[in-house]
Parts: structure tokens; sequence; C-alpha cells
């Protein structure tokens, strides 16, 4: 198979693309690692749940677009109602509560969606406006990958300045630094964590309305993806943003460019390479603290 | 320490020993000589759900069809679902050993087929296997088990020459699931291919169950082949078809699918991307038998839907069934029925069907359909049009089956 | 004598449930596999209950002892014992090789690692196709007899006379890892478990003995795992998979971690209630999801935890409230690792 550069800059294309669907869910997860503490085994759960809603929303309303907005909000809301009634309870326990807390709501989870949606994977189709595909010379690229590209690029400048520049921002900024210091500060940190867990909540559902016209809808979704979510904030370290950004690039260029050479293997990298992040340096690339 | 452990350790076996009996429900039952017990074990979770639910159907169907008994007694049926080899071989042990099942219609996971299999072999249980893969009635054949489904061998040999004369297609692309499965239709595509003068320019193996084809259609459309054959099936086909015409693969290739999963599958694509698309198939209802109309009736009367690909092969294999047990003569001589169910010729929903002795492989059509536009479509499910239809099958010596 | 009656009195009740188990339950298998896991989950109990540490690797020694049973079966036509002895071999060299990378690091690394490597495992396994049957798994495993040549030869053939065999092996693995537990080594586990900085002050090799820990669990659930393809006759990649894992960690949970008799409860409670109810439902995993979200809130402690504090007041001695201080503590999740 003989391996061009049209090949490779196609592929890198789609590596950036892939990679901003890791940068959002990244976002959310780490977000919530580092504020609260929290390795979200449910992340996937919520990824999967916004798009069965998309699903849900465009067969009845026909308006992706609209989706891009009602459906966030949606799993953000059922995200802060689990906060309240089922993670809060185990703050302050030994971690192990909340691993398997959140292992038994993406459980959970995934079963009310078969009984809700059926076993089977649906799918539903970009609008029509992004149907096509623009040719750069002997270069593809799907109209709906491009717009996919931009928006999230959009987003995550706009996540960029909600951290830096608002109040709830800096109070994630530093609540990821050092918890003490914030809840000394007088700061009302169930209120805080509430939000945090929302917001990360709705970057995964908005995740799922994204990326299922690209790649199809089905319960089980939620498990593949997870490992990659953890390990791009492992390797871009945990609790920081632009950890999240750059290791969910990385990532999604990595493993399509594997792919170009062992299909199979482009997943077991990054798990080696999350592997080997964890036993050398743990912080990972832009970690913020061990 | 020791006398609280012991304490609440009897309180926990008479609670454990009760509720184990409560649970289990007690002695294991009497066989129940006024019946014939059929076990199910279908896929009703996991991530061959779809099928499971049509299976259901379609073994309930022909057992009602059948009239729900034989030689007066009643056909009694048992559902167990088997996501994965081990259950399928611990719910096997369990009908046989508690419900005195002696036939199980098992589907559509090969690896729960080929478990499942080998354990019936070992209780001379007689078993219908609805699952493609060739070894079924190759190298793992057994003298109990029995398979519907046309293998690789004979569903390249139909679709592929078909598709090169549709197409007037000389070059080839393949892409296909890294799995046994999948190498048994390439190893096949490309023997034909061979066969025919044509090239096959490239091939790309992906893993089962893969979501993102990026990497695979770029390479298949770097070849420019005339054609791009998806050897893979279910889902898998889905969301690959659908990112290669995202990638406008259409627009310089014909798309072709050699392993059809039915309607589920074409309604999950929609019309407009399988436009001229031709997909092979075990199963289509343009299938024009009497045997086949008549169940497209009877399931819409008690379903209400067309009949889905995985109801139906159940159907016609269940009932294949029963009427191997009534020709046999017996309910308790399993021997007996697998040699009447040999060579037992019948009107079937492909055509003329019979099971041969050699290997226990029903010999039947494979179909080549082509998917309509949406200006050709007759009502909503229309999607095809049946254009190809024959049987080819390997010698007897030649499968590899040593029964 | 009487006090090694005393002893090994768990055991012999033990002995005698699940003496009577097979004839209770609706089918025989049923009960392999209720004893099979308990086995494994007892095996976890050790690493997790009384060591402190939660790992995902459970399918990888279960499914490699597995494989390497089932090819040593029908390549080398091993006889039983040998067998047994290959699957667990490789077991305890995969924990080895496994627990010295997951054991640098502590916490939620160290649970990310195992769970890594689980998902590595797991695609060697895939991959490796020509050794592992892959998706379609292995065949054509039979059952060795039990035999010493020469002396008696015994077919296994029958599923009551596998039960006892696995009985056997069950009873003397409960056996082990309980002296184990009682043993000063089992102490020094708790005390990490406790606190292991404080541990470490007072001069042991933490690493060293969570590297042990993770070696005597890894043997224990590769036995299940050597057993349980002896049970089923085939080999299959489910065993590697991280739902493996997933099932003995529920089993723990709900039976009682840190209880070693709980999690025995947990795994009779999970298999058998699976086996019951997924027949009438099949979205029965999102009921065993609920009771497991239900214990994490509300009975940390399991279900031994609730038999355990609803009889502690009938007993006034001190030592049960020692005993009930040990289980409160960790029903309350109170244990820092």
């Amino acid at each position: 198979m003989e391996i061009n550069l049209n090949l490779v800059a196609v592929q890198i294309f789609n590596g950036i693309v892939l990679g901003m669907i890791y940068v959002m869910l990244a976002m959310g997860l780490t977000i919530v690692w580092g504020m609260m503490d929290i390795i979200n085994f449910s992340h996937g759960f919520f990824y999967t749940l916004g798009a069965y809603f998309a699903y849900t929303f465009v067969s009845v309303t026909g308006n992706f677009w609209l989706a891009l907005i009602v459906v966030p909000v949606g799993t953000a809301l059922i995200g802060m109602a689990l906060e309240r009634t089922l993670l809060r309870k185990l703050y302050g326990l030994n971690i192990l509560y909340q691993i398997l807390m959140t292992f038994g709501i993406a459980l959970m989870g995934r079963e009310i969606i078969i009984i809700i949606y059926g076993p089977i994977g649906k799918s539903f189709f970009p609008p029509r406006a992004l149907e096509g595909t623009f040719f750069l010379g002997s270069l593809f690229f799907p109209q709906y990958r491009v717009f996919l590209l931009l928006l999230v690029a959009l987003i995550t400048f706009g996540m960029y300045l909600f951290i830096e520049k608002t109040k709830l921002g800096s109070i994630i900024r530093a609540g990821t630094e050092d918890k003490e210091m914030v809840s000394s500060l007088g700061i009302n940190v169930s209120l805080v964590f509430l939000l945090t867990f929302g917001l990360a909540m709705a970057i995964a559902g908005l995740s799922g309305v994204l990326a299922s016209p690209m790649r199809g809808i089905n319960p089980f979704m939620d498990w593949n993806i997870l490992g990659i979510c953890f390990a791009v904030v492992i390797i871009g370290g945990m609790g920081s943003f632009s950890g999240a950004v750059f290791g969910g690039l990385i990532v999604g260029v990595a493993q399509s460019l594997v792919g170009l050479i062992w299909p199979s293997a482009s997943i077991i990298i990054i798990f080696i390479v999350m592997s080997a992040i964890l036993l050398i340096k743990p912080r990972g690339l832009f970690g913020v603290r061990d | 320490m020791r006398e609280v452990l012991r304490r609440t350790f009897l309180v926990m076996a008479g609670v454990g020993i009760i509720g184990a009996a409560l649970l289990g429900g007690g002695v294991p039952e009497a066989l129940a000589q006024e019946e014939v017990v059929v076990l199910n074990a279908a896929q009703l979770s996991g991530t061959y759900a779809e099928t499971g639910r049509d299976q259901s159907r379609g073994v309930k169907l022909a057992i009602e069809e059948f009239g729900g008994t034989v030689f007066g007694k009643k056909i009694k049926l048992i559902e167990r679902d088997v996501p994965n080899p081990s259950e399928a071989v611990k719910k096997a042990k369990e009908g046989v050993e508690k419900e005195g099942v002696k036939f199980i219609q098992v589907g559509t996971s090969s690896g729960v087929a080929l478990a499942l299999m080998e354990y019936a072999k070992t209780q001379k249980v007689v078993v219908g296997v609805l699952a493609g893969a060739d070894s079924i009635t190759g190298d793992a054949c057994n003298k109990y088990t029995f398979r519907w489904q046309v293998p690789t061998y004979g569903a390249i040999r139909e679709v592929v020459p078909r598709i090169i004369d549709m197409y007037k297609a000389n070059t080839f692309f393949t892409i296909t699931p890294e799995y046994v499965f999948g190498q048994d239709l390439l190893r096949n595509t490309e023997e034909v291919l061979k066969e025919k003068g044509k090239r096959l320019l490239g091939n790309v193996f992906h893993p089962l169950g893969e979501t993102e084809y990026s990497q695979y259609i770029t390479k298949a459309m770097a070849a420019k082949p005339d054609c791009v054959l998806f050897l893979n099936f279910g889902d898998d086909t889905v969301n690959a078809v659908k990112q290669a015409v995202s990638f406008g693969m259409k627009k310089q290739s014909k798309i072709a699918i050699v392993w059809g999963a039915g309607l589920t599958q074409y309604k999950a694509m929609g019309t407009k991307l399988l436009e001229d698309v031709i997909i092979g198939g075990q199963y289509d209802h343009t299938v024009d038998t009497p045997v086949n109309k008549k169940l497209i009736e009877v399931y819409k009367k008690k379903y209400g839907e067309l009949i889905p690909y995985n109801a139906a092969s159940a159907y016609q294999q269940t009932l294949v069934m029963l009427m191997a047990i009534k020709k046999a003569g017996t309910t308790t001589d399993t021997l007996k029925v697998v040699n009447a169910w040999e060579n037992m010729e019948y009107n079937g929903i492909t055509g003329k069907e019979v099971y041969r002795p050699c290997d226990h492989q029903c010999i039947k059509n494979y179909f080549t359909l082509r998917c309509k536009k949406e200006s050709e479509k007759k009502f909503e499910e229309d999607y095809t049009e049946l254009i190809g239809a024959s049987k080819h099958f390997l010698d007897c010596a030649k499968t590899g089956c040593k029964m | 004598m009487k006090r090694l009656l005393k002893e090994i009195r768990g055991l012999l009740i033990l002995g005698i449930i699940f003496f009577i188990l097979p004839f209770v339950l609706p089918y025989r298998a049923l009960a392999t596999e209720v004893i099979i896991f308990s086995l494994a989950v007892i095996a976890f109990d050790l690493l997790l209950g009384f060591t402190g540490v939660m790992m995902f690797c459970q399918a990888s020694f279960f499914g490699t002892s597995v494989y390497l049973t089932a090819l040593s079966i029908i390549h080398l036509k091993a006889s039983l014992f040998l067998a047994i002895l290959i699957g667990v071999a490789g077991a305890a060299i995969l924990a080895l090789i496994l627990g010295s990378m997951a054991t640098i690091r502590k916490g939620s690394y160290s649970v990310l690692l195992t769970l890594a490597f689980n998902e590595m495992i797991y695609f060697i396994a895939y991959q490796w196709k020509g050794v592992t049957g892959g998706d379609d798994g292995l065949r054509g495993i039979a059952r060795p007899p039990l035999e010493i040549p020469g002396l008696f030869k015994v077919s296994l053939a029958s599923e009551t006379s596998f039960y006892f065999l696995v009985l056997f092996f069950f009873l003397l693995s409960f056996y082990v890892i309980k002296r184990i537990i009682d043993s000063p080594f089992g102490r020094v586990l708790m005390a990490i478990r406790e606190n292991e900085a404080r541990a470490e002050a007072i001069g042991y090799n933490a690493r060293l003995f969570k590297l042990l820990a993770f070696e005597i669990c890894g043997i224990f659930i590769g036995l299940a795992g050597a057993l349980h393809v002896l049970f089923m006759n085939f080999a299959h990649i489910t065993n590697v998979a991280f739902d493996t894992s997933g099932n003995i960690v529920m089993m723990e949970l709900i039976g009682g971690i840190g209880t070693l008799f709980g999690p025995i409860l947990g795994a009779f409670l999970v298999v058998l209630a699976s086996d019951k109810f997924s027949a009438m439902w099949a979205r029965w995993p999102l009921i065993l999801g609920g009771i497991f979200v239900l214990f994490v809130l509300f009975a940390r402690g399991g279900i031994w935890g609730i038999i355990v504090s609803a009889t502690k007041r009938f007993e006034r001695s001190s030592l049960s409230k020692k005993v009930g201080f040990h289980i409160i503590a960790v029903s309350k999740g109170e244990s820092d690792n």
C-alpha cells in the first residue's frame, strides 16, 4: 500500500477533526477531575446520551442547528441532577466509591438507552447544507467535517475565554490547582461543583451531537470513547485546559496516522502511550499537579 | 470475633440456602413427557441484539404455523439470551439439564454458535444454526448441527460476477473486517476476481465495530477503483458506507455490499445513499416464491411490519426442524431426527431447499439486489429489486468437514 | 484438636453449604459457575479489601489462564493438574509483570494503569487469532480425567463430578487465603490499607507488599480461570474483556469489601440472580446496576456489612465491637488510598 503525501495530508485533516471531538470530551473530563477529584466513568455515557437526544430531536423537528443548543442543555440538567442526588453523597470518601458510582451510572444509563431506543444502532444524517464534499485537487474533505472543525475551534476558544476571563472560570482554574484554598476563600463550593459538573456534561453531550452524523450511534459507544478520553487527559495533563486541547489533537492525529499503517493498533497505541506517561511522568505534558 | 462470625455465618447460611432454593426452584423438574422442548438461543442484549428479537419472532411464528404440537405433544419454547459464548454454553446446560431441551435454534454470532454446537453434540441435542461462518459446516461441523445461511463461497460467487457485469467493472478495492469471516469473504473474492481476469487493486482491514472509517476510505479512493466492495456487515457496513459517501466516494467509484443484513440496514442508510448500490443477501421480500409471499403476509398480520431477514431465516429453519421431527416419527431419538433432516427437500422461502448430508449445509439460493432510486419505489420499504439468484457450494470434500 | 476445629469452623460451614448447593439449585452447571466466581472474588478481596488496592485486571488473569489451560490441553494433551498448573503459572507471571508496573503509582493513576493493561491484553488476545481463536474462540477442549497414574482414574465428564473437583480447589484456596490474611503478612497488608504512609514510616516496603498481594490475587483468579475453561470446554475472548473484571468488582462491592465471606455472598447473588432474571428480562443488568448503585450509596459494607450490623445488636462482647468498628470503617469508606 503506497502511502503518498496526499493520503497523509487527508489523514492529518481527519485526525484533527477526530481530535476536536476528543478535545471537547477531554475539557469536560479534566475540569471534573481537576476540580472535583472525580474520575468520571460515566463521561462516555453523557456523550452517548447527547447523541441519542440529538437523534430524537432531529427526528422530531428536523432541525440539527437547534439540537446543538437544546441537547447540551438537556445533558447538563441530567448531569446536575445526578451530581446532586448520587455523587454529592460520596465526596470526601475514598475515590474508589466515585469510580464505582460513575461506573454504575454508566451501566444503568446504557440499559435505559436500550430500553428506550432498542439495541440497534441508529443513524441520522448531517443537515442538508453540509452533506457535500470539498474537493481540493485530488484531496477530498467532507463538508460536515470541515464544519465540525471550525465549530469546535470556536467552542474551544469560547471555553478558553470562559476559563480565563469569567469568575466561575477562574474559580475552576484555581480549584484544579488547589482545592483547599478555594474553599477557604468562602466560595460556595457545592454550587461550583454543581455548575462545573453541569458544564462538563453539556460539553460531553454536545460532542455526542457533533460526532453522531459522522460516526453513527449505538448504546455501546460510551465504552469505546471513554478509554481514549482518559488517555487524552492523562497525556495532556490532568486538570489542564491546554493539556486537554493539545492532548486531544495529538491523540486524534496519532490515531489517524497509525491507522494508515496498522488500523487495528491505532487505539491500543494510545493506551500504550497513556501507560508510559503514567509510569514516567504522571503529570502529563501540561499537568499542574501530581 | 469468631462468635460473631459463627453466628452471622449460620444466619447467612440459612438465608443463603433458603434463598437459593427459592430462587432456584428446588429439585430439578422432572422432564415432561407431554412436551417437546425447543430452546431459542438468541442475542437479546449486547451488540447483536437487533437480530435477537427478530429471531424470536421467526421461531415463534414457525411453531405457530406448524400447529403448535407434534404427535399430540405440545411444543414448548424456551428462550434464553446468549450475548456471549460462555452464556450460551451455560444456558444450553440449563436447558438440557433442567428443561429437557433436545432441539435448539441459535443465532447469530458465530462464536456463540460454535461454542453451543460443541456442547450440544456431547448431549446429542439437535441444533439449527443461524450464522454465516464457514467453519460451522466446515472444520467445526458435527452430526447434530444444521445451518441455513449460505457461507462465503456461495455468497461471493453469486454477487461478484453480477457486479462485474452490471457495473462493467475491471478494478476493485475491498474493505474488510479483521475477523475470520471477513477473511473468508476476501479470499473468495480474490479467487473469483482472478477467475474472471479482474484486478483487486488493494484491500484494507478494519477492526470489528470500527466507527472511524476515514483512513480506509482515503486509501480506497486513492486507488481509484471501478468498484469498492464492502465485505463487512451489520452496523459496520452502515457506518462505512455513510462515511464513504460523505467523502464523495460515489462520485468516482461504484459501491457494492456483499453481505447485506436486510431491511433494518437499508433503513439506516436510506434510499438516497443506496441509490443503484448492489447488495448481496440471504433473503429478500422480492424473492418470488409462494412460500415467501405467504410468510410476508402472515408476518405482517401478526407484527404489523415487513418481515426482516433474521425473522425469515429463523422461521424457515425452525419450520424445517419441526418437519424433520415429524418425518422421523420421534421427539426423543435425535439421531433419527438428524437422519430425517438430511436430504429432506422442501419448498422454502428462497425456492427449493435441502440440507445436504455431508456437512448439513442448506443448499439454497443467494441473492443479488439493486437498490432503487427514490422515484422507483412503490412503497416506503420498497428498497430493492432482485437481479440475480444462484446456488454455489464447495464440493463436500473441500469443506474440511468430517462428520 | 478443639482449636483446630475452631480455626476451620468457617471453612467447614462453607464446605457444607457448597456441598449441598448443586442439589439445591435448578441445574448443576449453575453451582459450578457460582463457586468458580466465588474463588475469583475472594482473591480480589485480598487485594482490594485487605490491601486497599483497586484494579481492573481481573479479566487479564482470568482470561490468560483460560487460554493457557486450553492450549495445553489442545496441543500438549496435558493432564488435569498440569493443565491447571500451566494456566495458573501464566496468570502468576502476568500478575508479576502488571503488578510491578501498577504498584509504581497509587490511587487513581494505578487504577487507570490497570485499565490500560487490561485493554492491551484484550488487544493481544484479539490480534493473535492464530493462538487464541480471536472472536471465534478455541474449541475441542476435552476435560482430562482426574487420575494418579497407577492408582486411579475418575472421569470428570459429568457436571456433578467436575463440580466436586472445583469445590476441592475452592476450599483449599479459601483456607490458604484465610491463613494469609490471619498471618503477620496479612496484618501488614491491612496496615497498608489503613495508612500507607504510616506503614512505610514504620519501615515496611509498601510497594513490595502490594506487589505480593497483587501476585496472590493473580494466582487465585488464574485458578478460577483454569477451572472455568474446563467447565465450559470452550475458551473465548470475553474472558479477557473488561466485563469480566466489572462483574467481579460488582460481586465484591455488593458482597462486602474486606470481609472475605461477604464477596462469596456477592458472587452468589450476582450469578444466581442474573441467571434467574436475565431469562425474564433482557434488560436485567439495569436492575443489577441499580442494586450496585444503591449499595455504593447506602451500604458500602455490602450484604455482609448489613448482616453483621444487624446481628451485632445481639452481641455484647468487646470482640464484636472490634469487628463492628472494622466493618463500619470500611462501609464509611474511611480507608485512605
